[in-house]
């Protein structure tokens, strides 16, 4: 009956595409004019017929201008927001034209347009309300320095734990989102961590989470948000959020 | 009765400047109120040092160091100004992410050779709860 209460796991592969189904693609972009038109090309071949909308958060470079060649959308934010209300933004732009389901993608590459398809499974067939695409369920060869594996282990156990449910890649940005979780990533959007917070945020609204294998790469160009000596004070701020937050941002 | 020449001098400077601010509209009415009250307190305290109050209230409370009251009590209300002014800060963020959305919501552009009705960009009024205080 209570179907939480299972590892949230799922190993299907593949799915055919009902006719009609209204895909928008989220792809937040700062500063990655090299790799996202290439994103966005090979989104639209893995989707063919979606909607492909870049965020532009305040980019320097012609990053909105190479999205728009490559044939996305491209909403340009005057300022940098940050991961948090850029992705937030695309969540709205897809509520209010009324699409069923919304993809998270990264715009520097690391993530495989291809296996977009392992994500949307769970959502076609109905067996869940998001789908978070882990890099530690067997597929692929993504493998991070030891220091950055340690703490995606502790986030893993702190998210299980207040999620109630097990998640191996709490801080994967590759996603699938249907109706429901559209309504409310839109309104409710945690700003500084939303990768691990959404997945807590989605258990306590009721969302049905589920994980599928994918595999990722290393990030083409540029760095991660996160790295050195920042790691520590980001994990001390994640950690201070998971404990102490009640998971519930409102959007004004 | 000098220091209180003095520092009466000072408390009604500081009772001036508000006041100024306040006509010349540099100060909202919570915070124009809320350093009337305190220039007026300040005001009060020193017309009122040779009556030894200070030194009553400081004994009342059990304070050895009639100074002692002031400074604590002062840095309290800075402790608290602060965390007011943190909170608040935190609330204009929230408001200035949710403007710059919308803001990019409204410049959004299509690529030029979008078949019509894909996408379906419309604009629906936003239902994002409008907030006053």
């Amino acid at each position: 009956m209570d179907r939480f209460d299972e590892p949230a796991t799922h190993t299907d592969d593949g799915c055919r595409l009902p006719v009609g189904l209204q895909i928008c693609v989220i792809v937040p972009a700062l500063n990655e004019s090299t790799t996202v038109g290439g994103v966005v090309a090979s989104v639209q071949q893995a989707l063919p017929g979606s909607r492909v909308v870049v965020i532009d958060d305040g980019s320097t470079d012609d990053t909105g201008a190479r999205a728009l060649e490559a044939g996305a959308a491209v909403i340009p934010l005057p300022v940098n927001v940050g991961i948090g209300g850029a992705v937030q933004t695309g969540y709205r732009f897809a509520a209010r034209n009324g699409f069923d389901v919304a993809i998270q993608i990264d715009g520097d590459g690391q993530h495989d347009p291809a296996e977009t398809r392992h994500l949307l499974g769970p959502i076609v067939s109905g067996e869940a309300d998001m789908v978070v695409g882990s890099r530690w369920l067997g597929r692929g060869d993504y493998l991070a320095p030891r220091s950055r594996r340690f703490g995606m282990r502790i986030l893993s156990a702190l998210v299980t734990w207040r999620a109630g449910a097990t998640f191996t890649d709490t801080t994967s940005g590759f996603r699938a989102v249907g109706r429901t979780g559209i309504a409310l990533f839109a309104e409710h959007y945690p700003p500084d961590f939303p990768e691990v917070e959404t997945i807590v945020l989605g258990r306590r609204k009721g969302l049905r989470i589920v994980e599928v294998p994918v595999s990722m790469s290393h990030r083409e160009h540029g760095s991660s948000s996160i790295s050195g000596l920042r790691s520590a004070y980001y994990m001390a701020r994640v950690i201070l959020t998971l404990l102490v937050g009640n998971s519930d941002w409102s959007s004004s | 009765m000098r220091a209180t020449v003095l520092d009466l001098a000072l408390s009604l400077g500081f009772l001036i400047l508000t006041i100024s601010a306040v006509r010349r509209q540099r100060l909202r009415e919570q915070q124009a109120l809320l350093w009337l009250a305190v220039s007026l307190v300040m005001v009060l305290l020193s017309a009122t040092l040779p009556l030894h109050v200070l030194d009553r209230v400081a004994h009342l409370v059990g304070i050895a160091y009639p100074p002692d009251l002031i400074l604590m009590l002062g840095v309290l209300f800075l402790f608290l100004l602060v965390f007011h002014l943190s909170t608040s800060l935190a609330r204009q963020a929230e408001r200035n992410t949710t403007l710059i959305q919308e803001i990019g919501l409204l410049k959004a552009k299509l690529p030029p050779d979008t078949p019509a009705g894909a996408g379906r960009v419309e604009h629906l009024p936003s239902h994002a709860p409008v907030e006053s205080d």
